[in-house]
């Protein structure tokens, strides 16, 4: 019976991180500089997505599905991508301290990007050299787990901090080469943005994400078999090994993906799934599907604040996820630290 | 069947196993006892297809262990490692429940029953709702015996359960409760395979004891025969005393004798201070 009441309360909060998802979509859409009412939103979402036709302004229209629209799918796949990749990482390594930036993806993409801006590529050629940068680090950090042709979350762990370190330091060669002008690029690109993705790049970037998570959610049993420890998973008739191969390639895909054209968005894919655990325990089923809701929505609603605080003018949306992803996290140690035992399962 | 063919393991120039030829036939409780070191782990995880071997090997019904397909093998045997996970943010239930994970797919209800059974069979029905990471240390060791009976939770037999040393943790209640619930599972027509430390425990529930010593197995037989061999007392190093099991006429129960070696010279250090 107990069992029946907890399944009925994690359907709702998933129900409620589904609704709060729409909200966020609608007053990403909604709001900016140009104010639309709901009604008109909805009339010209509708719309977008072949249900009958709009009435409402065309200005209001085209603001939509020219520019509002991109960035908030922007924001989605994004925010998916990063909570969705901090679950399964975190799953993986069976360390909640873990995020995509570890396995190298984010410094690498950094590194791809600073040396495309100091070489003068910064146009079109940005985002693929960002995305070879992360790939390139997540290998090293791969090549550099693997022992004996195994690799085990420690070791996973260790290569991360030993190629981010690598990389933090080409970093540095790279900013003490750029001139001022360079190094303004670099520094916003670091911050993050997502007002840099078009159409063209969405049209792939939304089904491969989207891919991606579908792949990530298929394996949540075989993550909750990870939390008893490779062998016991063994045992269980799940190869750590595959598992880790597979997981970590589509992690590698979707950040890779998202993060080569947004820049580095700090938080999102550490304290997401955190939150999640706290709301539906430790079931991957939940905490995957939820960490993609809630990192969508959470990213939709940071980057909307971003563009509507210092309008016309917008904030980087990193500054704004670390500015409410931080304090959140450092509540969220004091609150484990405090009453760790009576945690939800 | 189970059986091991000429096995040996060798690492970093240390042979873990050597030469290991035995049988072990369903419907019984076989123990493994050996002094630390003497390669009964290494033995119990090359029969789980954990530990490959670097020459011979594992057969099931006369097929190689290697041959068989991961979710198959699941299916087939479950097994019992000797620690306990670090940290598990689940609740007891769950972790019962992830015994079922080889049978994706199968019904709710079917998986619910394997998890009531054995609950009920390990005591754990108060325990269910709590979270693993609040228990003792002897009721985590509990709820992973427990998994593991669901795990095996009607599976035709014969089917294999391998333990490692699944009393370590247990209160005496508890180690003679878990032993005849494994000798349960050995009577419902699996293969069972338990590392033992406790030779007294060994001469009680086991049905053939193997005597591993130095990576080899010294000697298999009834326990009786086993435990009344010199090859123990030069195995453990030790002297044992055998007394009669005042439950099993033919019974054995050993006390050890404090004048060995190591006793002597702790002993002499001892009288230093």
């Amino acid at each position: 019976m107990a069992a029946v009441t907890r399944e009925r309360h994690r359907g709702l909060i998933l129900l409620a991180l589904a609704g709060l998802l729409v909200c966020t979509v609608l007053s990403s859409l909604a709001l900016g500089p140009l104010s639309i009412p709901l009604a008109h939103t909805l009339d010209i979402t509708a719309s977008l997505i072949g249900l009958g036709s709009t009435t409402a302004p065309a200005y209001e229209l085209a603001t939509i599905e020219a520019i509002r629209l991109p960035r908030t799918l922007t924001a989605l796949v994004t925010g998916a991508a990063l909570a969705g990749g901090g679950a399964v990482l975190q799953g993986l390594t069976r360390n909640p301290l873990v995020e995509p930036a570890l396995i190298g993806i984010s410094s690498g993409a950094a590194l791809g990007a600073a040396l495309a801006i100091v070489m003068g590529l910064a146009g079109w050629l940005l985002p693929p050299t960002a995305f070879v940068g992360g790939l390139l680090a997540a290998v090293a950090v791969f090549q550099l787990a693997r022992v004996d042709g195994r690799m085990s979350a420690a070791t996973l762990l260790l290569g991360g901090v030993a190629i981010n370190a690598l990389t933090a330091a080409l970093l540095g060669l790279m900013i003490y080469a750029a001139d001022d002008q360079q190094l303004r690029t670099l520094t916003f690109w670091m911050f993050g943005s997502l007002a840099r993705t078009d159409g063209a790049a969405l049209q792939w970037m939304v089904p491969v994400v989207l891919g991606c998570c579908v792949m990530m959610w298929r394996e949540h049993r075989a993550l909750d078999a990870l939390a008893l420890g490779d062998r016991v998973a063994g045992h269980l008739g799940v190869s750590a090994d595959r598992v880790r191969g597979r997981l970590l390639a589509v992690t590698v895909l979707a950040v890779g993906v998202v993060v080569s054209h947004t820049g580095v968005i700090a938080f999102v894919g550490l304290v997401v799934p955190h939150l999640v655990r706290l709301l539906l325990g430790a079931h991957h089923r939940h905490v995957i599907l939820a960490s993609l809701l809630l990192g969508a929505g959470l990213t939709a609603a940071a980057d909307t604040t971003a563009r509507l605080l210092v309008a016309p003018a917008e904030l980087p949306i990193g500054v704004v996820t670390s500015l409410v992803g931080a304090p959140v996290f450092i509540a969220l140690l004091v609150w484990r630290r405090r009453d760790h035992a009576q945690a939800p399962v | 069947m189970l059986s091991t063919h000429h096995l040996h393991r060798r690492d970093a120039g240390h042979n873990r196993l050597q030469g290991i030829d035995v049988q072990f036939a369903p419907g019984r409780l076989h123990g493994l006892i050996g002094p630390n070191g003497s390669g009964k782990s290494s033995l119990l995880a090359a029969l789980a297809g954990d530990l490959t071997p670097t020459e011979g090997r594992v057969a099931w019904q006369g097929q190689d262990l290697a041959h068989l397909a991961p979710r198959h093998l699941a299916r087939l045997r479950a097994v019992l490692p000797q620690q306990l996970p670090a940290s598990l943010p689940y609740r007891v239930s769950d972790v019962l429940a992830l015994g079922r994970l080889p049978y994706a797919g199968e019904a709710r209800q079917t998986r619910a029953t394997a998890v009531r059974a054995a609950a009920e069979q390990t005591e754990l029905q108060p325990l269910l709702a709590r979270r693993y990471d609040a228990l003792s240390g002897g009721q985590q060791a509990r709820v992973q015996l427990a998994r593991v009976l669901v795990q095996l939770h009607g599976q035709p037999a014969p089917g294999l359960l391998l333990l490692d040393e699944p009393t370590a943790y247990f209160d005496p209640r508890w180690q003679h409760a878990c032993l005849a619930l494994v000798q349960a599972q050995a009577r419902a027509g699996h293969v069972v395979i338990c590392v033992l430390h406790d030779l007294n425990l060994a001469s009680q529930y086991a049905d053939r004891l193997h005597l591993m010593d130095g990576g080899r197995l010294r000697q298999s037989g009834a326990p009786e025969a086993v435990l009344n061999s010199p090859w123990l007392d030069r195995a453990y190093d030790m002297a044992f005393d055998r007394v009669a099991d005042p439950q099993h006429p033919a019974g054995v129960m050993l006390r050890g004798r404090p004048d060995f070696a190591f006793a002597q010279a702790a002993h002499q250090n001892g009288a230093q201070f």
